[in-house]
């Protein structure tokens, strides 16, 4: 287990390597940078921009840049802000509870409602109501959730003149209000992941259903509830880990989207912003941030799933 | 001589008959089993119609601005409305539709060549190279596919070619992993090493025996990933990161275009969504169908 743990951490490590090169070289080869924009507008007397990219660091060769960057990420240092000059170890501190409680509040609503009905699906298998919420469930992760964002501010705000609070408030600061202010986006994430913890779930339910201790549990005289609830529920769960675990990803590439509709100043925006600045320290330390939660992840589902399933075992790379 | 050749002639003609009758079957057997699926192909077929025939449809020009008749509401003349430049969205929902569904099969095609190529070799040959793509589909997983789309086609420019290549090579990079998973399982079986053992090349096998038995995986694939690919698109042009105006696209007049008047012209994101809605949506349940029908095993892996 020790030696399985250590190669994976060893591959992990390397496939963030791959992460920070990538992003690392794809952010300057966009056109334009800070110090065009910076002076976009204003316009900038002869010298002023290599000037201003000496004193950033970009005028240096791309090679000399990196090897600075990884001397900085070698010392655990993000680097700071390019537009700012914040540090970046704070401004991500700062931001990440934003898009955490996001995706808790969308992971929480998505499991209340995504595995009661998925387990009704599959017992009522092959019924009209099955029919019905497996079409509701593939409704949701077809329905582009940008467009229901979009909706859920343009239509009241035409017909009754009211629009779901927009913005953040601090969870310590209110915690009421902090809810209530991050209800819609929360809601518009769980249509998609409900729809998928839904479809999995009832795909695992009917693959336990017709196992042979469903069967024993039947004969020896269970009621049907304590069947589902202690032998297939139980079971079918497994793999509907695993797909969570997924799905997690899911709700940080979709709170870019999520945080810039409904003003939220969490990762996402930050990263979006950043994006359209050219700020790269920004775009580097985000992506990598995401990055090690993202690999994290993954590494934690593997685990667990071998701690919740015996069955499998950790020879397979 | 002569009568052999009539002979296997006939059997040639006899054979495609049957193709045809089997392949008829098929189809209305498919109908039959799944209804919702059926639907879905339907109205997949209607949007490929109107992916041909869209720009000659047009009520109006899609592209002519009338700034006098901006942000007129659905019904009087418009059937959707019109936008803030006085253009009629209904003809520029029907133009946008050729737009998305190619790019969305463009996509696809070129993530299927990925994902078969990266998923024969690495579960096939294992060992190195295995390890080596491996870690380049870690790092791919690892980056948010929205920040990643982003990034690299802000570097590479916005086009239809490269938003396609792009796309697809994430999906072809991230579904690669369940084509690897197949082609691993078909390794093991006794026909892989039959034909080894009488001295097959590894191309040979890789080809004849590995290929055809993960093509049912390959299927669901595509069409799974053929809705997501243009849900893909439509973030990127919502952001106003996709091709350039004037061309619309379903994402671009939801995003850019709508938001601005969000909250005086709810049309206008409304009814490029519902187009886009509904055209994944008939994709999804198409590859739902598919997959039941064609590798039921498959349920969850692809979600």
């Amino acid at each position: 287990m020790a030696r399985y743990l250590l190669g994976r951490l060893v591959v992990s490590s390397i496939s963030l390597v791959l992460v920070v090169v990538i992003v690392f070289v794809a952010v300057r080869l966009m056109p334009g940078d800070i110090v065009d924009q910076f002076f976009q507008d204003t316009g900038a007397r002869p010298g002023q921009a290599e000037a201003l990219r000496e004193k950033l660091g970009l005028s240096d060769p791309i090679p000399v840049q990196f090897a600075r960057y990884l001397g900085e990420l070698a010392r655990g240092d993000l680097g700071e802000s390019l537009a700012s000059g914040r540090e970046l170890s704070t401004v991500i501190r700062d931001r990440t509870p934003v898009t955490f409680q996001l995706a808790m509040m969308t992971l929480i609503f998505s499991l209340a409602i995504g595995l009661p009905l998925g387990v009704l699906s599959a017992v009522m298998r092959g019924s009209a109501l099955d029919y019905l919420l497996r079409t509701i469930a593939i409704g949701g992760i077809s329905i582009p959730f940008f467009w229901i964002a979009v909706l859920t501010i343009s239509l009241p705000a035409y017909y009754w003149r009211w629009t779901p609070p927009i913005g953040h408030v601090p969870l310590q600061e209110d915690p009421l209000a902090s809810i209530q202010h991050m209800l819609a986006p929360a809601l518009v994430g769980t249509v998609f992941l409900a729809g998928s913890i839904m479809r999995m779930l009832r795909a695992t339910m009917l693959e336990v259903l017709r196992l042979d201790y469903m069967r024993t549990a039947a004969a020896k005289g269970l009621s049907r509830a304590t069947q589902i609830r202690r032998h297939a529920l139980r079971n079918a769960l497994i793999p509907v880990v695993t797909l969570i675990g997924i799905r997690f990803i899911f709700l940080l590439s979709g709170s870019v989207v999520l945080e810039s509709i409904y003003a939220l100043p969490g990762l996402g925006q930050l990263s979006l912003d950043a994006l359209s600045r050219r700020d790269y320290q920004v775009v580097q330390a985000v992506t990598l941030f995401m990055a090690v939660i993202i690999i994290m992840t993954n590494l934690v589902v593997d685990i667990s799933y071998g701690f919740i399933d015996p069955r499998i075992r950790h020879s397979r790379a | 001589m002569a009568t052999t050749g009539v002979g296997r002639q006939s059997a040639l003609g006899a054979g495609r008959a049957s193709v045809a009758l089997g392949w008829w079957r098929a189809i209305t057997l498919f109908a039959r089993r799944q209804p919702l699926a059926t639907f879905g192909a339907l109205v997949l077929l209607f949007g490929l119609v109107i992916a041909v025939i869209g720009p000659s449809i047009t009520p109006k020009d899609p592209y002519d601005t009338d700034v006098l008749n901006g942000l007129r509401s659905p019904g009087e003349g418009y059937l959707l409305g019109t936008d803030n430049l006085g253009r009629d969205i209904l003809s520029r929902v029907l133009v946008a539709t050729r737009f998305s569904l190619l790019l969305g099969l463009a996509a696809v095609a070129f993530g299927l060549l990925i994902a078969v190529l990266v998923g024969v070799i690495s579960g096939y040959a294992g060992g190195i190279a295995d390890m080596v793509l491996q870690r380049i589909v870690d790092a791919a997983i690892g980056i948010p596919f929205i920040l990643f789309l982003l990034l690299i086609v802000t570097m590479a420019g916005a086009s239809f070619l490269s938003i396609a290549l792009i796309i697809g090579l994430y999906q072809g990079v991230t579904s690669s992993r369940i084509v690897r998973g197949a082609v691993m399982s078909v390794r093991e079986e006794v026909y892989v090493e039959a034909a080894t053992t009488i001295g097959a090349t590894p191309v040979r096998v890789m080809a004849r025996h590995v290929l055809p038995n993960v093509i049912a995986p390959v299927i669901i694939i595509a069409s799974l990933n053929l809705g997501s690919a243009i849900l893909a698109e439509s973030v990127l042009s919502f952001l106003g990161y996709g091709v350039q105006p004037p061309d619309p696209t379903w994402g671009q007049m939801m995003g850019v275009e709508a938001r601005p008047y969000v909250t005086r012209a709810p049309w206008m994101a409304f009814f490029p969504g519902v187009a886009l809605a509904v055209t994944v949506f008939a994709i999804n349940v198409l590859g739902d169908g598919l997959r039941d029908t064609l590798d039921p095993r498959l349920r969850g892996s692809v979600a």
